[in-house]
């Protein structure tokens, strides 16, 4: 009797325990690892959750590069929470981590378990195998490893929202019950609003669930009806969801254009990369994901998953992954009609997964290509792979586990089987079954142990953070800065010396100091290109405009990090050397020399930006409180008084830097390498809009190695006639000239520069070859007449090499090589200029010349890595299969450097604003409040956050109300905001404020309200409403 | 060989084959003169025939003249399958992707007349 009990007890619990055992496997993954932590690239694991948590309660980050947009990222406002809640409960970070990971983990595997036994009752060795091909397969790998918010909610809320329907649909549960299982999907799914195409995927697969439905049982009655439970699914969803929904559509809505990529909102589309290695055969088997076959080209190994060998390779993973879409066609040949509604609607997800998931590779990617350009908005999902994967897995999980109810139910129909036959195959289907379970979770195994965070690879993403990272996190927090912290070095991708490497920076992390640095995601940002201009200077020692820029991008302290895995030069000794405000290991925070200029500040002086996009290299030599606006801004135009206070900047188009530019973005051709440069002139252009005073301000980087003496005045050519510029003063920046007049229309500057050829006998005329030679083969003087040049001959194997240093070699200036070359026989003409380090080679461009039997002139430009180097050049003498091998002749071997050297010109003004002054409070990240003092005449104020529409001024008096004035708002040194205001009194209080904050304010009450309705309606229903019919 | 077929199939496939000669003639003839048409190259360049197209339009064809049900589509599919499946584990990769091509053409008519098969309209009952 007892042993009955317990067997009794083991079925029916057993799966649950088996179910949970599976749910605790992210244990294992950390639990052998103290103080470590799952983070790094694209998994940003919060070091405070508390900060993380409340960014998301506002729909504007102003942490990061000057602020954005973030209410796509609110949608994280519970996946957070349930870091924020085991955090707050004094649980430590990697206990934090290891609680989210199990909790997500269980909800896939009984979400996905749920469906299960809605599909197949009483089947529990079936729902199991649904549950293991659901929650361990390939694609979710790198769900797992990068612990992707969006993918996780979408693979978790899938299941359980098409069982919902199907309940509603059978009859199982009744409105209450469901609205409140609903409003469990719609919370695990808000997570997936962070990408909202991921959103879209989870209700796409119970719209496919809803047509299934009314296949199989079309009535309009039917219609009716499951449309009705359809969209009450479908409203609870949206509705839960709607704090994020509202924000997020008015940005898309107002950021993407229907029709336009989604390059519009500044990233790259790169739905083409992530399609090429998505061929049916490869999505079919779940392994479409590139970084699968980045390879090493020299060695033929993963780059970035290690194990991905093992699939391409091994015998038993090769065709396991043939496996799954071979059982889900075979249980259409063994299809039972009783369960014909699933049939359909996992075939329907398992078609269009297939399609979806190949994304832009052919031959179906056309059919994607015409819906990405077509479809309003569907650019959205351009990440097709990792959006649609989700429904063909689940069809395979579907389709597999039919595949064998249909078997087990058409053995149980044999007649001709006795009962004793029946049974043993049963044992034999079960036995099947087992082994396929067991089969996924081998063939899952990096999933199941860890290793999809590739405890091997020197970059994995199993990182002990050291314990200066949270002093600096503890110290910045306490510290309350008012202005910014930028970064150095300006790596995109920061990658420090313990292991952790990411796209944003680390601080983010752990504090909420606004921070600058270089983005990979935002290149194409104004920011950025203010942020590329600060790096510039302060590599190039300019300390005067570093410091000029600084104060517009509101920066104050400089954190160098000397921990950082980079090619990046050190900082220079000028900034190096200042006031260290605190020091945290390797972490050195430098007060940066500034004039410390507020976020928020008045403007003296408006400086209209006539520079041709080239804006940033005027903000180096504006005064702290000019400010610099584009003149074609309709807003800026509209302001009647700005033609009083304005001036012109101009920055004037270098015709070296122009060459150079144009030649590095171009694609690699002959014509521009065919033709001689001279750079032993410098022609800068501009145009002048009005005739009036200009001073001429020269960038001073490098002016005395290029023959400029800024001692004396500078003998040049306007507009082909000499004139004398006289030098005013000059810093470490710039040579400030005395003002000329110049009259409207187009000028030309001319420089004569001294730019000598750095390579000592590039004419080879001393008595012997002095340059070191590479190889087999032979180089010689030959002197013939006056003229001497180099014989290089080569008959060997391999090429050879006359290897000639470039001293002195700087690698902050590009450098233009020449060289004349004589080919006699055999293979081309080459040049060969390598960049090393005393470990590396850093870079090596080749340019092989064409065939060419007479003395030919070949010059092209070498953009150095700025890293400290050395670099040589080599003349090649190639190898050739021919037996009589190759011979040429070099000669005149030059190298210049290039002057890209800006020119600005500031029309003289000497009418200034009188500006207030401001002080202000921020509130949160999307409202400011301030006050504007000794305010006479117009006004402009600056506010030093990227700049949106949805930035609003609201005036108010004194008592706090608001005061009915339209202020013009516009953009201010490339990227902030300015608005001016006019007519007012001396002194008047003002709020900034960010305006879809209101749509997540008003978002959320629906949302809580909606949650509370849902709970209210199922207690009543379930205890209140059940209980008064009892009494009756 | 005859002798490993069971009687019964044998006698269902002769039964099919006898009530079927006329469309059997024209599915072949309509597959031949496809492979004469590609091998001439018909309507290059602006419709290419190839391989795929013949095997989609064999496919599509064999609805109506042979009466080819989901489950003979589909079973059309696994066979393709089966065969990609052979050709990437003998690693001839640009073959294996080609004949799943075959094979997705195979399961997406398939799912199609698996749902038209499955489609049930539901009736009022005349009272």
């Amino acid at each position: 009797m007892k042993n009955i009990l317990i067997i009794r007890f083991l079925k029916k619990y057993l799966p649950y325990l088996f179910l949970v055992s599976l749910s605790l496997i992210p244990l294992f993954w950390l639990i052998n690892r103290p103080g470590i932590l799952i983070n790094g690239s694209d998994t940003n694991f919060p070091l405070n959750p508390e900060i993380w948590f409340t960014r998301r309660l506002f729909v504007w980050n102003s942490v990061v590069n000057a602020g954005m947009d973030f209410s796509s990222s609110m949608a994280g406002l519970f996946f957070h929470f349930l870091q924020f809640l085991p955090y707050k409960l004094g649980l430590g970070l990697q206990q934090v981590q290891i609680f989210t990971l199990i909790f997500w983990f269980a909800a896939i595997i009984f979400s996905s378990f749920f469906l299960a036994k809605t599909m197949l009752p009483k089947k529990r060795i079936l729902q199991i195998l649904f549950v293991v091909f659901y929650t361990f397969n390939t694609y979710i790998f790198n769900t797992w490893e990068n612990v992707k918010v969006a993918n996780l909610a979408l693979v978790a809320a899938i299941p359980l929202v098409i069982s919902i329907y199907l309940k509603l649909v059978g009859g199982k549960i009744n409105l209450a019950k469901a609205g409140l299982l609903a409003l469990v999907g719609g919370i695990s799914l808000s997570g997936a609003g962070i990408n909202p195409a991921y959103f879209l995927t989870c209700l796409f697969s119970l719209a496919i669930f809803f047509l299934a439905s009314l296949f199989v049982d079309f009535s309009w009655q039917n219609v009716l009806k499951k449309a009705k439970y359809f969209l009450f699914v479908n409203a609870i969803v949206f509705v839960v969801n709607l704090f994020w929904i509202l924000p997020t559509t008015n940005y898309i809505f107002k950021s993407i254009t229907a029709t336009s990529s989604i390059q519009s909102i500044g990233y790259t589309n790169w739905i083409d990369s992530l399609s090429e290695n998505t061929s049916l055969l490869n999505v079919a088997r779940l392994q479409g994901a590139w970084d699968w076959y980045a390879v090493d080209s020299s060695t033929n190994t993963p780059l970035y998953i290690p194990y991905a060998y093992r699939y391409f390779n091994n015998p038993f993973f090769i065709g396991f992954s043939l496996v799954f879409l071979f059982l889900s066609i075979l249980s259409f040949i063994f299809f039972e009609k009783e369960k014909k509604l699933y049939y359909l609607a996992f075939s329907i997800a398992l078609v269009l997964g297939l399609f979806l998931g190949a994304g832009t590779h052919s031959p179906t990617g056309v059919v994607f290509r015409f819906l990405v350009t077509k479809v309003p908005f569907f650019s959205l999902f351009r990440s097709p792979w990792y959006i649609f994967t989700p429904l063909l897995f689940l069809s395979y999980a579907g389709l597999i586990s039919l595949l064998f109810y249909s078997l087990s139910e058409k053995m149980q129909k044999l007649n001709s089987l006795q009962i004793k036959q029946i049974k043993t195959l049963r044992m034999l289907l079960n036995s099947v079954v087992l082994l396929l379970i067991l089969g996924n979770l081998v063939y899952n195994y990096p999933l199941v142990m860890g290793r999809i965070y590739r405890p091997a690879m020197s970059d994995n993403f199993l990182i002990n953070f050291p314990t200066y990272v949270f002093d600096a996190g503890k110290w910045l927090n306490e510290s309350k800065f008012e202005t910014r912290v930028i970064g150095y070095p300006n790596d995109e991708i920061e990658r420090f010396s313990w292991g952790y490497n990411g796209v944003d920076s680390v601080l983010g992390l752990i504090s909420n100091q606004e921070t600058l640095f270089s983005s990979l995601n935002q290149a194409d940002f104004p920011i950025s290109r203010v942020i590329a201009e600060f790096y510039r200077t302060v590599k190039r020692d300019e300390l005067s405009s570093a410091s000029l820029i600084a104060n517009k991008l509101n920066v104050g302290v400089l954190w160098d990090k000397k921990d950082q895995t980079t090619l990046s030069l050190p900082l220079p000794a000028s900034i190096a050397d200042k006031k260290h405000l605190a020091v945290f290991g390797k972490w050195e925070f430098l007060d940066f020399p500034t004039n410390k200029l507020a976020k928020m500040y008045t403007a003296d002086k408006i400086f209209f930006d006539r520079s041709n996009t080239k804006g940033e290299k005027i903000l180096g030599l504006l005064a702290s409180q000019s400010i610099l606006v584009n003149p074609n801004d309709s807003v800026v135009g509209s302001i009647a008084k700005t033609s009083i206070f304005t001036a012109d900047a101009i920055v004037a188009g270098n015709s070296q830097a122009t060459d150079y530019w144009d030649f590095i973005n171009t694609k690699s051709n002959l014509i521009d390498r065919l033709t001689s440069r001279n750079l032993e002139k410098v022609d800068f252009t501009f145009q002048i809009e009005k005739q009036a005073d200009y001073s001429l301000h020269l960038e001073r980087f490098k002016l005395e190695e290029f023959g400029l003496d800024i001692g004396s005045n500078l003998k040049v050519k306007l507009d082909g006639k000499d004139v004398e510029l006289r030098v005013k003063n000059s810093d470490d920046s710039f040579v400030h000239f005395e003002s000329i007049v110049l009259a409207a229309g187009e000028h030309q500057l001319s420089f004569g520069l001294d730019n000598k050829n750095l390579i000592e006998d590039g004419n080879f005329n001393q008595s012997v070859l002095t340059y070191e030679t590479e190889g087999e083969g032979e180089f010689q003087k030959i002197a013939e007449g006056t003229a001497s040049f180099v014989v290089g001959y080569n008959a060997s194997g391999k090429d050879a090499f006359l290897n000639v240093p470039l001293t002195p070699f700087d690698p902050r200036l590009p450098y233009m090589v020449e060289v004349k070359y004589k080919q006699i026989y055999g293979n081309n003409a080459a040049i060969v200029i390598r960049q090393q380090n005393t470990k590396n080679m850093i870079k090596s461009q080749v340019e092989r010349f064409p065939n060419y039997p007479e003395w030919k002139n070949f010059s092209f430009y070498y953009q150095p890595v700025e890293t400290n180097s050395q670099t040589t050049i080599s003349l090649v003498v190639s190898s050739v299969k021919d037996a009589l091998g190759t011979k040429i002749l070099y000669d005149d071997l030059a190298v210049y450097k290039v002057f890209t050297n800006n020119l600005v010109l500031l029309e003289k003004n000497t009418n200034k604003l009188l500006p207030g002054e401001v002080s202000f409070v921020k509130v949160n990240p999307t409202l400011y409040r301030g006050k504007v003092t000794k305010a006479t005449g117009g006004n402009i104020i600056v506010f030093s956050d990227n700049y949106s529409a949805n930035w609003k001024m609201r005036l108010v008096n004194s008592n706090g109300k608001k005061l009915d004035f339209d202020v013009p708002h516009f953009s201010t040194n490339l990227y902030a905001n300015a608005w001016y205001l006019d007519n007012l009194p001396e002194s008047y209080d003002f709020e900034i404020y960010y305006e879809p904050q209101n749509l997540f304010i008003a978002g959320m009450t629906i949302s809580l309200l909606a949650a509370t309705t849902i709970i209210g309606g199922f207690v009543y229903f379930r205890f209140i409403h059940k209980t008064k019919k009892l009494y009756e | 060989m005859n002798n490993l077929i069971p009687e019964q199939i044998k006698k269902d496939i002769q039964v099919w084959v006898t009530g079927h000669y006329f469309q059997i003639a024209v599915f072949n003839l309509i597959i031949i003169l496809m492979f004469l048409l590609y091998s001439a190259g018909y309507f290059d360049p602006y419709l290419r025939i190839t391989i795929n197209i013949i095997v989609l339009i064999g496919l599509i064809v064999s609805i109506p003249l042979l009466n080819a049900g989901s489950r003979a589509i589909l079973t059309v599919a696994i066979l393709f399958w089966l065969f990609a499946a052979f050709l990437r584990v003998v690693k001839i990769e640009v073959w294996a992707e080609r004949t799943v091509i075959y094979a997705y053409e195979a399961l997406l008519l398939g799912v199609i007349l698996l749902i038209k098969e499955n489609i049930s309209f539901s009736q009022k009952r005349k009272t």
